[in-house]
């Protein structure tokens, strides 16, 4: 596999929790390649893995066995400082809820990621973000006086403001309505598209994934198969017979 | 970071209130402290009086001190506040740490979004200790305030007791009250850094899921910190042994804070398990609440834990201190008992001589008198004034009935002198060795030591004198109090009466045993007054520990609530349950805390049993009832009147948002 078509790359991954009920596999064996500037979906029933893939692909969890890497880096082998600033640097994150700090304005939280880089970032940088996210005038705001789609797209544009490589969202309409999910879908599309970012997404939801390139379906731990292009209809269609 | 911490500090006030009490409660003492200290030091500056002493021994060197008399110096007021403004320091660690580590716990999943988004742990810690600075920043500014406001107040409260005989100015207050709330901001940050560690440890993908798991039980260094507590409290207990109350009474003093280090420390794994205990013989009375109660301390023990330790502090510690006060008294009152003869007391006025006219009275035996003296010995490194009277060794030992351990004090003639037991033992004299001592008019005397007699408490002085040497060399050598002993087969009774008719209204004349029991109830009476402004902000500190844990604990189970109304629980179904959280949880404490005063009070009263023939032990039920009832209402009422509140916006409803 070449590294520089992928922005990521897990090779042999294998997740096993231990607990006091015998150990559970997560993930089995799963091998695949994210191309570079491409947008994915993560699909499967409860318990198939696909939040673990996706903790493992950001190296937030470590695999029993197995590496991530991203571009040419191998996170197992940062060390945890190494890793968090790499994270800083080459990856955003957007999950269901409390995205937010909740003592920070809109506009604050949108700067922090910057801010804790040791930047200082230029409110005209911020302001784009916040525009490109249609918050244009909610900058002041603190979270508890936006709605929850509102928030949403603020946890979006702080994942855009530092420019990553790669953008992984969990369940990120998991909380909204459909309206303001087909929003939040909408950015996502368009850091693909006009940012050039590689979008890794777990969902649930049909209609959010028929937004992705490829979906990618698990089940039990591996990957039961992937579908490109394809509608929400023949994605719900895909999900059912996985879950039957 | 910093703006952060404020803005997190500004917006979550509640969870920092008891920080910032304790912060501000700690900086007033210690400013008080500091501002008496200041006082003192300025008064001795101004008031060049005194006694200039060489001071040699002790590894000090040869050095010279300035010595007041006690009734000139201010030393008592800065001792008594700096004691009590080292136990607040304590205390605000403490009330710090565990505001702290809720803090931490409460925020687990926003911490988690900070390391997410690129937050070092590094910089996660700095935050926590942001919080920190600012709530103390903000504390040490209202207690330094106070403090300068009551510094006059305290000044004229103290002027005149046993503790500052004279008025003390205020002092400038930059520089104590500086130096008072840099040690307030320094003992926050101490208290605060144990949870930004911990902080610092929680990982970016707690941001990804909901943990409400307690954290372990037991972690390895509450195990070291237990195990050492217990094992140091099991050691000093060996030494309270019959024979010497003296290491007795330091053990005792020690034992429960020791103890309660560790006990708090393992309190996770014992308050559930005797929590549990209460809740087997009360759980009839409870009903479903008391089920859940009962069910809550024993999964939650960290929580558990927590809420118990300040009871468990303040019950052992100041449950044993006012026993061994009591105790310590019973045994002044023996001792002095034991060491008297049936005799009446006179007391003067301290300008009257009266001790020809005692002898004239028909039917008097002895007529023994004691003339007051100070003096400072200046051979063990440091120069502290010891009570001393002059005596005639002939009447002294026939108006009482002494123990004389070493020596005979029928050669406390000439450059000579004797001394109790525990002076004797404290300073390190033997018998024969050479005593370099001060007297107050200056001179300067090198004394034989000839007897080491029994402690007797009133009866008996620390260091006894040639009555020769003190007319010699105390300007106002008038007899203070006289001991009169009845001529064989003439009645005390009697004898009474014709001395009153003597003395007129120059004295008082009461019964040996009488006066010994008004010195005694004088100094229980006075030990009272040191226990309570020692224990009063100890206690006060605890409450503030219990609310303060009750209160954020109630404020985080917001959603346990909501889960219950959802189920069906009333909301005085639920009241219920967290009133009998808190009674279990304070029970159980007051079991344990009460456990070990109980140990120490028996073990501490078979040592002074030895010393002493008969001596009654009173125990003060109404301190200690009184300790554990405040408790238990407190704990009680700390957890319900939050979750009053909290359940009001906790309807079932609430449910479905967020």
């Amino acid at each position: 596999m070449e590294t520089n078509t992928h922005a990521v790359v897990i090779d042999r991954l294998t997740k096993t929790y231990r607990s006091k009920a015998g150990s559970v596999p997560a993930l089995r064996d799963v091998t695949y390649a994210f191309p570079r500037g491409s947008f994915t979906a993560v699909m499967g029933p409860s318990g198939s893995g696909k939040s673990t893939l996706l903790q493992c692909a950001a190296g937030l969890d470590r695999p029993t066995s197995g590496r991530v890497l991203l571009g040419d880096t191998d996170l197992s082998t940062l060390n945890p400082a190494r890793l968090t600033k790499l994270r800083r640097a080459r990856m955003g994150f957007v999950f269901q809820a409390y995205n937010l700090l909740p003592s920070l304005s809109a506009y604050e939280n949108v700067a922090l990621p910057l801010r804790l880089a040791g930047a200082r970032p230029q409110r005209k940088e911020i302001r784009d973000v916040l525009h490109r996210v249609g918050l244009s005038d909610m900058g002041r705001r603190r979270p508890a006086e936006l709605s929850g789609g509102q928030q949403q797209r603020v946890a979006v544009a702080r994942a855009l403001a530092t420019k990553p490589e790669v953008l992984f969202a969990d369940e990120p309409t998991g909380a909204l309505d459909t309206g303001t999910s087909r929003q939040i879908m909408g950015l996502l599309q368009q850091a693909k598209e006009q940012g050039g970012q590689t979008v890794v997404m777990v969902t649930h939801d049909p209609s959010a994934a028929a937004y992705a390139d490829i979906v990618v379906f698990l089940e039990d731990g591996q990957i039961a198969g992937t579908l490109r292009g394809a509608g929400a209809g023949e994605i719900a269609a895909a999900m059912s017979e996985l879950e039957n | 970071m910093l703006q952060i911490s404020r803005r997190t500090v500004r917006q979550n006030w509640a969870l920092y209130v008891g920080c910032f009490i304790a912060v501000a409660a700690g900086v007033l003492l210690l400013g008080l402290a500091a501002d008496a200290i200041a006082a003192g030091n300025a008064y001795t500056h101004d008031h060049p009086g005194g006694l200039v002493v060489t001071v040699t021994g002790d590894g000090m060197g040869r050095h010279t001190e300035r010595y007041l008399p006690e009734d000139e110096s201010p030393e008592g007021l800065m001792a008594l506040l700096g004691m009590v403004s080292g136990i607040c320091g304590f205390m605000t660690i403490f009330v710090v740490a565990s505001t702290f580590a809720f803090v931490v716990a409460a925020r687990r999943r926003e911490l988690g979004l900070l390391r997410l988004v690129g937050a070092t742990p590094r910089q996660v810690r700095r935050m926590i200790l942001g919080e920190a600075l600012t709530v103390a920043v903000a504390a040490a500014l209202a207690g330094s305030l106070l403090a300068y406001a009551l510094t006059p107040a305290m000044l004229d409260l103290a002027a005149g007791t046993e503790f500052s005989p004279m008025k003390l100015d205020p002092p400038s207050p930059w520089i104590p009250l500086l130096i008072a709330s840099d040690i307030g901001v320094a003992v926050a940050l101490l208290g605060a850094s144990l949870s930004s560690r911990r902080a610092a440890k929680v990982a970016p993908i707690d941001a990804l899921r909901e943990s409400a798991t307690e954290p372990p039980r037991l972690t390895v260094s509450r195990v070291i910190f237990g195990l050492l507590g217990l094992g140091g409290a099991g050691t000093m207990i060996a030494f309270i042994q019959p024979g010497n109350f003296e290491v007795a009474i330091a053990m005792a003093i020690f034992v429960p804070i020791v103890f309660v280090i560790g006990m708090v420390a393992l309190a996770p794994v014992f308050v559930p398990l005797v929590a549990r205990l209460w809740g087997l013989v009360l759980g009839r009375l409870a009903g479903v609440p008391g089920y859940l109660a009962d069910r809550n301390v024993w999964v939650s023990p960290r929580r558990t834990g927590s809420l118990a330790a300040p009871i468990l502090a303040i019950c052992a510690i100041a449950g044993t201190l006012s026993i061994m006060m009591s105790f310590i008294g019973d045994l002044t009152y023996a001792q002095g008992l034991q060491a008297s003869r049936p005799s009446l007391v006179v007391t003067g006025d301290g300008e009257h001589d009266l001790t020809a006219d005692l002898r004239g009275v028909e039917g008097v035996g002895v007529v023994d008198a004691t003339i007051p003296a100070e003096v400072v010995p200046t051979d063990r490194g440091s120069a502290d004034g010891t009570a001393a009277e002059g005596i005639d060794p002939a009447t002294f030992q026939a108006a009482r009935r002494l123990d004389i351990e070493q020596g005979s004090l029928d050669q406390l003639t000439g450059n000579s002198l004797a001394m109790i037991d525990s002076v004797a033992s404290d300073n390190g004299y033997r018998l024969g060795e050479t005593v370099r001592l001060s007297l107050l008019d200056g001179t300067s005397k090198t004394l034989k030591l000839v007897a080491i007699v029994a402690d007797a408490p009133s009866l008996v002085p620390d260091v006894m004198l040639p009555k020769a040497m003190v007319d010699a060399h105390v300007s106002s050598a008038t007899p203070e109090r006289w001991l009169v002993l009845p001529a064989s087969g003439v009645g005390l009774g009697e004898l009474a009466g014709d001395v009153r008719a003597a003395v007129g209204t120059s004295a008082t004349v009461e019964s040996t045993s009488a006066w010994l029991q008004a010195e005694s109830e004088d100094f229980r009476r006075s030990n009272n007054r040191a226990l309570v402004v020692l224990l009063g902000p100890t206690g006060a500190y605890a409450g503030i520990a219990i609310v303060n844990t009750l209160l954020v604990g109630s404020l985080r189970r917001r959603r346990e609530f909501v889960a219950g109304r959802l189920l069906g629980a009333t909301p005085r179904q639920i009241r219920r349950m967290i009133g009998w959280e808190s009674a279990l949880v304070s029970l159980a404490a007051l079991t344990i805390g009460g456990g070990i005063t109980a140990a120490v009070a028996l073990l501490a009263r078979r040592a002074m049993m030895t010393d002493v023939d008969a001596v009654t032990t009173t125990v003060p039920w109404l301190t200690l009832v009184g300790i554990a009832i405040v408790s238990v209402v407190l704990a009680v009422a700390a957890a319900l009147i939050p979750a009053t509140r909290v359940l009001r916006d906790a309807q079932p409803s609430a449910a479905t948002v967020d």
